[in-house]
């Protein structure tokens, strides 16, 4: 998977360094200062993650736990992200990722004790005011793809086990739950993976496992008690879009029973103006160019309103018809356009 | 025309002899041109290479892609020496300092190339450069510049000569060594030939063989640029002209020309197909209006709800007609459907 692997000197003799290094035996490893002075000072095109891709280890310097944007999680408590690495495995053709780093490099920071901290001291803040915060990890990555790799599950399943008031969301594409299924579920670790119906994944979610085998990973999961969420994000519209999206809700919830359902948002695809630039320099000839998506009142590049709250409103429907609370679902989507949909 | 730009004469030798190159007139540069390409011999570094490519490109219009050939030191195993290795991505280290500027050729490769201002490299150094590339060159950087500032493709043939990872003590990269400089221009030819050979496979519309339609240029550019759209959706033209019964639409009894219109209406339709169906809703909603010659301007986008009527009234017939089309129009109906309740 990686050609070089470049490890921090403080980290060439850590433990957890180690055990990543030795799954990578055909990888070169060379030790370096700093991750800075390679990752990001050259720019490195980004297709380039699908020939020869290079994996950094070190210390995420700076803050560690962010907040999140508001349209990021379920509306009405704070939402943060902590960052324990750049860069993802998979290859999804709508990803911002491709216009956010200079590379396409894999990081992953290993100083997880120091993320795991700051964590406890924002719980901490929140708690004092009576808000549950939510932590999202892998704001920069899929927060599974790597984990049997990477191993830092535990060390957050430990922490959040002793934070109740505080949750986890694990969002992935990936059905790597191998390292997931070794914990004890816990009600405020919430996985939720991003699904789409199966050729829109084919077409779009490149490099990441099918619809079949995200819903087995979801079925395992959730039999082995683990609180289950979906994201319906992006929604990318083709004529067939309802009875796609009627579809996948009939094989969801033949793999998730709909009251184990612990949320389910929905979000139309957009672009920032700069991300949209590099999927038509990276997938020219992606079907996501020839949809029906217009610069919108803020220079992001989305679908016509009209059309993106039909779009919701139509999986809202299929989503009430196949009896999942009207509480669960949440649509996300620009202040205007909630003012609309409601009035 | 290409432009084939090499360092050296050395390097450039079989070329000048076997490729009928004449000498043009050059005040500061030596530049050759055969029947499809120029050839320049730029001199050694990233600042001769760099005034000698964007001179020749300024001064010749004619060129449509670059190439570079020259020697190229191995920064690891991935390439052999006296091989001839094709360069991915060019980077750049001048005085020391990494530019960030990448250039990325039209390649198959997977090597990367970085250009070095300096000359001298040994071991120590070759491993500071090598997180970033795999061979070292020093001129190559600078002709993906000046290509990239004309907009123009640029390929990079690299001839392998040294392997300064492996040197201990300092050695000078890149070097044309004298006896050796006839066989890695011959080397180097040979590859050439072999790029030139390809054929270049153009593609056209299967659209070109029905006589019963005629094109403007206007309407063939944007019936290539929906049919290019559209082959993101469906598998192949054919499948997409069969959809849109491009077999009735030339045998409607109008004129050629109007019978394209209606075929890239067609088009336009399989492409937008949820806004062809709110479009046609909102003209039946507004219908009224249009009736009564009012002229209707919906928002930019249909982002919000607003949108602007404008008439003109001779009399005051037209006047009531007019505020009997607004008092008809249904203005709730326009505006669920501006709020996504569309029939689809
Ligand atoms: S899984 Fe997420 S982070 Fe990874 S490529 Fe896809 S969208 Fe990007």
């Amino acid at each position: 998977m990686f050609d070089k692997i470049f490890v921090e000197k403080s980290y060439e003799t850590n433990a957890r360094a180690l055990s990543i290094i030795n799954r990578f035996p055909k990888a070169k490893v060379s030790v370096i200062d700093k991750i800075e002075d390679i990752f990001n000072r050259v720019k490195k095109p980004y297709l380039q993650k699908n020939e020869s891709l290079n994996l950094f280890l070190g210390e995420k310097k700076g803050q560690l736990v962010k907040e999140a944007p508001d349209a990021y999680g379920l509306s009405g408590e704070p939402h943060y992200y902590f960052i324990h690495a750049y860069n993802c495995i998979y290859e999804c053709n709508y990803c911002y990722l491709q216009g956010y780093f200079n590379s396409p490099d894999i990081v992953l920071f290993l100083n997880h004790r120091d993320i795991c901290n700051e964590i406890e001291s924002v719980t901490e803040e929140c708690s004092k005011k009576g808000l549950t915060p939510w932590f999202h990890a892998g704001e920069f990555s899929d927060s599974l793809a790597l984990t049997h790799i990477t191993g830092e599950l535990e060390i957050y399943h430990e922490l959040f086990s002793r934070l109740p008031e505080a949750k986890l969301e694990l969002r992935t594409k990936s059905a790597n739950i191998k390292a997931l299924l070794e914990l004890t579920p816990k009600k405020n670790i919430i996985t939720t993976f991003s699904l789409s119906p199966a050729d829109k994944i084919k077409k779009n979610d490149l490099q990441t496992p099918s619809l079949r085998a995200r819903l087995n990973a979801i079925r395992k999961l959730a039999d082995a008690g683990h609180p289950i969420g979906i994201h319906f994000d992006p929604v990318v519209y083709d004529e067939n879009f309802k009875e796609k999206y009627t579809q996948l809700v009939e094989e969801l919830f033949e793999s998730l029973p709909v009251d184990k359902l612990e949320y389910i948002s929905v979000g139309v695809v957009r672009f920032t103006k700069d991300v949209f630039h590099q999927v038509k320099k990276n997938y020219p000839s992606s079907e996501l160019l020839s949809s029906e998506l217009i610069k919108s009142f803020d220079g992001k590049i989305r679908y016509n309103r009209p059309m993106r709250l039909w779009i919701l409103s139509t999986i809202r429907e299929v989503l009430l018809n196949a009896n999942v609370d009207k509480e669960k679902i949440y649509l996300c989507m620009e202040e205007d356009d909630e003012l609309v949909i409601d009035s | 025309m290409r432009l084939l730009v090499f360092a050296h004469r050395a390097e450039a030798q079989t070329f000048l002899k076997q490729a009928n190159y004449r000498s043009l007139e050059s005040k500061s540069y030596p530049i050759y041109k055969n029947a499809d390409s120029y050839l320049i011999i730029s001199g050694e570094g990233i600042f001769n290479a760099l005034e000698c490519t964007i001179a020749t490109l300024s001064k010749f219009e004619d060129i449509s892609v670059v190439y570079n050939f020259g020697v190229a030191g191995a920064l690891d195993d991935q390439s052999e020496i006296d091989s001839i290795v094709e360069v991915r991505t060019c980077y750049a280290i001048i005085n020391e300092v990494v530019e960030f500027k990448s250039f990325t050729a039209s390649s198959k490769s997977k090597l990367d190339c970085i250009t070095s201002s300096s000359r001298a490299l040994d071991k120590e150094k070759a491993s500071k450069l090598s997180p970033f590339a795999n061979i070292v060159d020093r001129e190559l950087w600078a002709i993906a510049k000046a290509s990239s500032n004309f907009s123009l493709d640029f390929r990079a043939f690299k001839l392998i000569s040294d392997e300064p990872y492996k040197e201990e003590s300092k050695a000078s990269i890149c070097e044309v060594i004298k006896d050796k400089a006839e066989y890695y221009s011959d080397k180097l030819y040979k590859e050439y030939l072999n790029i030139i050979d390809q054929p270049i496979v153009e593609s056209k519309f299967v659209i070109e063989e029905y006589k019963d339609l005629y094109f403007t240029i206007s309407q063939y550019r944007s019936y290539s640029t929906l049919m290019t759209q559209l082959l993101t959706k469906y598998d192949s033209e054919e499948d997409i002209l069969k959809l849109v019964e491009v077999d009735k639409i030339i045998t409607l009894d109008i004129l050629p020309k109007q019978r394209t219109s209606i075929l890239l209406e067609k088009l336009r339709e399989i492409l937008t197909p949820f806004n062809s169906k709110l479009q046609s809703q909102l003209d039946q909603v507004l219908s009224p209006l249009h009736e009564a010659r009012v002229k209707t301007t919906l928002s930019k986008n249909l982002e919000i709800d607003q949108f602007k009527i404008s008439a003109t009234i001779q009399n005051e017939v037209e006047l009531k007609k007019i505020a009997r089309a607004l008092t008809n129009l249904d203005y709730q109906a326009y505006r669920s459907l501006m709020r996504g309740n569309v029939d689809v």
